[in-house]
């Protein structure tokens, strides 16, 4: 199923028009697609794409600076290009964009916690997951398996691509922030508890922070020791705080593409924060960010019309 | 050292005082309190303390048979280094140490002792140079070349001006440029070293200086016939817990903290360049 | 062998100091084994500062050591490869504590998952020289034997039964099948081999996908780097170690600006030198245990199997 993919990505290496095409290849764990970046036609082979892929691949990009590359793309994934264009840290001219269809990203630990021995073996057949393991064989229907950010996505193909794989996609009108609804119907006590339920698991292991595209500082302000954002330790009020200042970096600049979440070792449901943001852009601003490399960032402009209800 | 590591001595700031005349060095002269003592040798480092801000590794820069007062010169630079420049003298801090191995002075005994500095890398060297001289006759030729960017950067410059005057120990002071008043040596360590041309018979060579200047100094040494195993230098990394245990100094297998900070050329040749 | 039937022993151990379960739940992601010798947050000091008077410095006591009951040998391996950071040359007084005071009660691990290759290592999921008391889960029983002193005194008072040959048969199978199911990775001569690496151009490709988060380091048994940092509150505070991991770039960040170790690739061929070349240098020990939790861990399904396959293949001049 991946032909077409691959075909183009052997191509434009045998070509010589990019140096390295990025993408994802067979991981080593079931359901689990890893970082691929393949340098020779022959490796264009191992390329694949889909829902088993839970990393944003634009974070690697800047691993390639000053290379000519190729990076497969999913709908996010390019809004995120979009956003690294305008905030000036990857020229549009020195990727070749390929897009590729999208069925959402599977949200692996929900399966693994489902099927609850170990799995050895899963594909893809048609809409569903199959897994076999130390509990046999078992079906999940896709669509109720996929990453929470998935649910709500409305630009689940590639903007702009240079290139299109086509293949079926998510639909993407069906925006579903129901979860997030009930979160905002909460009492402050009840949010603050439910907040405190998730986000205290957290062992600062940054993997959220290192896996997201966006974040690309070269120093975090939770590295700081002058002044001190963040204390070291694990009191519940400095993670809050690193999670929170983190989101407020954050506002405008996420396309909640659910990467965070699905690398929290923890299993933290972090989409909770990153669908908040992404809802609130929307009502106050009518903002989806990412949605083209001229943007400015949300922001960064202002307008006289702008919502100001939220200012105490 | 105490049976916990972790815990410091207090220590008084009993003196300080800038070093440098672009107030960015200053030294610190500390007593330990409670009756407590410290044995240690030149080359050797201590983690000053200051409480609430954190701790951070100093060359000591006094030598032992000066007494009991542990002196250190430290540059302004980060947050630990900013707090202890603005520590008013009385103030109480913590010492731990004396950390690390230390320059072997025993293989120096009934040699000739080249020491070569720069910068305000002289700390150590200081102690060295104050416990050598402390006997004398322990040792033959003793000769000193050492250089900053500007004369006010040279540490210890009054010490420096008498210990020139010695007729048994020679003394070369360089600095980098031609300055109004400065009547000695012009020119970077490795060039005067280069000119002075010490002998390298019996000779152990100790380098102390920022990394660019051990880098070209470590070559001019080579030329002059100096074996990789007597020539010393003592290596910095971020530090911690001064013991070898939090993992971060590590050159290959051995950690700057515990196994140096005090390396011979032989020893640094077996490690990787990880530094 | 002995053998006691698990309640039994439960209700024995129980108010003989604080008891955590590792036998129920397959504990994952973190290795309870290493936070309770080693927390991700731990006080060394607290100190007062009086004015004039001068600073009051007071160590924390401790809380009394834990019964870990049901620990898989890797982790019991792993509290062995602490041991030789923790109590050579000078002895962390904080981990000696915790070491001399907890009892570990290693479970044999009948089912292996699909990422553990602790079988590369010279041991294996029954092997019964770790921890305090060894135990075998045969279903109806539980096997036990005591392995150090403070296994023997553990076990005191207590009522135990001769296992019968064909408790030990069980015992066999169980072994043979909780073997069969682990896939060794050959690491034969690495280390020597990793020596000669240091400046190969495959570390550049092997840390390409590594994001350079701390989850394969916070997660890992034998990791134990720390930082340590002060707290300061009003005219008191107290100084601390937290789990730190030589991923990140910080970890080696001099006030000057310079850093050692300045990109991902550095960092990735110094974490698996330290396990794989520095650490049996030092110690005649690999400091990896096989128990897979990094690659579980990995958000990029970064696999240290993979990695060490790949290194294996690495043509290097003699």
């Amino acid at each position: 199923m991946f032909e077409k993919l691959r075909e183009t990505a052997r191509e434009l290496l045998s070509k010589g028009e990019v140096e390295c095409v990025l993408g994802f290849a067979e991981g080593t764990l079931p359901m689990f697609y890893t970082p691929y970046l393949a340098r020779k036609p022959e490796e264009a082979e191992k390329l694949v794409y889909g829902p088993f892929a839970a990393p944003n691949i634009a974070t690697y990009l800047r691993k390639l600076k000053g290379k000519k590359a190729a990076v497969i793309v999913r709908g996010c994934e390019s809004r995120t290009i979009n956003l690294l264009i305008s905030e000036k840290q990857l020229n549009r001219d020195d990727v070749k964009i390929i897009g590729v269809p999208c069925v959402g990203a599977l949200d692996r630990k929900r399966i693994l916690k489902d099927y609850g021995g170990e799995i050895r073996e899963a594909r893809i057949e048609g809409e569903k997951v199959i897994v076999k393991g130390d509990n046999g064989e078992k079906a999940y229907v896709l669509e109720e398996y996929i990453s929470p950010s998935c649910r709500s996505c409305l630009y689940p193909e590639a903007i702009d691509p240079d290139i299109k794989i086509e293949g079926p996609s998510r639909d993407g009108e069906k925006a579903d922030f129901s979860d997030i609804e009930r979160i905002e119907k909460m009492s402050p006590a009840e949010k603050w508890e439910f907040f405190e339920k998730e986000l205290s698991k957290c062992i600062r292991c940054y993997a959220c922070r290192e896996i997201c595209p966006m974040c690309y500082c070269d120093s975090c302000f939770v590295d700081s020791n002058r002044p001190v954002w963040v204390e070291p330790g694990f009191d519940y009020s400095d993670i809050l705080s690193f999670h929170l200042i983190k989101m407020y970096h954050m506002a405008g600049r996420c396309v909640d593409c659910g990467a965070c979440e699905r690398a929290c070792p923890l299993g933290i449901r972090l989409s909770f924060l990153t669908r908040k943001l992404t809802k609130d852009m929307k009502e106050a601003y009518n903002f989806v960010s990412g949605l083209s490399p001229e943007e400015k960032p949300a922001l960064g402009v202002f307008s006289p019309d702008d919502r100001e209800d939220f200012i105490l | 050292m105490r049976g916990n590591p972790y815990i410091p001595y207090p220590a008084l700031l009993k003196r300080s005082y800038f070093e440098s005349d672009d107030f960015s060095l200053k030294t610190f002269e500390f007593e330990l309190l409670d009756g407590n003592r410290i044995d240690y040798i030149p080359g050797q480092f201590c983690e000053i303390s200051v409480f609430g801000k954190g701790e951070a590794p100093f060359g000591i820069a006094s030598s032992p048979t000066e007494g009991h007062i542990l002196k250190f010169t430290v540059n302004k630079a980060g947050l630990v280094t900013t707090a202890l420049h603005e520590a008013e003298e009385g103030s109480i801090l913590g010492i731990r140490g004396p950390l690390g191995n230390g320059y072997p002075v025993e293989k120096f005994r009934g040699k000739n002792v080249l020491i070569v500095g720069g910068g305000f890398a002289f700390t150590t060297l200081r102690s060295l140079l104050v416990y050598l001289l402390n006997s004398r006759s322990d040792y033959e030729e003793i000769t000193v070349i050492y250089g900053a960017r500007t004369p006010g950067l040279l540490l210890y410059r009054e010490e420096l001006f008498e210990w020139e005057k010695r007729d048994d120990l020679k003394v070369i002071l360089t600095v980098d440029r031609e300055f109004p008043g400065w009547e000695k040596q012009v020119g970077f360590v490795p060039q005067v070293l280069e000119r002075t041309a010490p002998s390298s018979k019996d000779c152990y060579a100790v380098v102390c200086g920022p990394p660019i200047m051990i880098k070209f100094t470590l070559p001019v040494l080579e030329k002059l016939g100096f074996k990789p195993e007597m020539v010393y230098t003592s290596l910095e990394k971020r530090m911690k817990c001064g013991i070898g245990k939090c993992g971060r100094c590590n050159i290959g297998p051995k950690y700057i903290c515990k196994d140096g900070p005090v390396f011979s050329l032989a020893q640094l040749a077996e490690l990787p360049e990880d530094y | 062998m002995k053998k006691i039937e698990k309640e039994k022993l439960l209700k024995h151990l129980e108010g003989k100091g604080d008891l955590v379960r590792l036998d129920e739940a397959r504990q994952d992601p973190l290795s309870a084994t290493k936070s309770s010798h080693l927390p991700r947050e731990e006080l060394l000091l607290l100190f007062r500062l009086n004015g004039d008077k001068g600073v009051e410095i007071r160590v924390p006591e401790g809380k009394g050591g834990k019964i870990l009951f049901g620990v898989p040998p890797c982790e019991a391996r792993a509290v062995d490869l602490l041991d030789l950071t923790f109590l050579k040359d000078r002895i962390d007084p904080y981990y000696e504590r915790k070491r001399r005071e907890n009892v570990l009660f290693v479970l044999a691990c009948n089912k292996p998952r699909s990422t553990c290759f602790c079988t590369s290592f010279g041991y294996g999921p029954f092997s019964g020289k770790y921890g305090d008391v060894f135990m075998v889960d045969i279903g109806d029983n539980l096997l036990v034997d005591p392995v150090t002193e403070k296994g023997s005194k553990a076990l005191e008072g207590l009522e135990l039964e001769e296992a019968t040959p064909s408790d030990l048969e069980k015992m066999e199978s169980l072994k043979r099948s909780a073997e069969g199911a682990i896939t060794t990775v050959n690491i034969e001569g690495i280390s020597e081999k990793l020596k000669k690496m240091f400046l190969d151009e495959i570390w550049a490709d092997l840390a390409f996908k590594c994001v350079n988060c701390g989850a394969c380091t916070y997660v890992c048994p034998t990791c134990y780097c720390f930082d340590i940092q002060d707290v300061e509150r009003t005219n008191w505070g107290y100084r601390e170690r937290v789990w730190d991991s030589c991923m990140f770039p910080i970890y080696s960040l001099e006030t000057s600006g310079h850093n050692p170790r300045p990109t991902g690739v550095e960092r990735m061929r110094n974490r698996i030198m330290h396990k794989f070349s520095y650490y049996p240098e030092l110690y005649g020990e690999y400091g990896c245990v096989g128990c897979g939790r990094c690659i579980r861990a990995c958000p990029v399904n970064f696999d240290i199997r993979e990695a060490l396959e790949t290194l294996k293949e690495v043509e290097v001049a003699a």
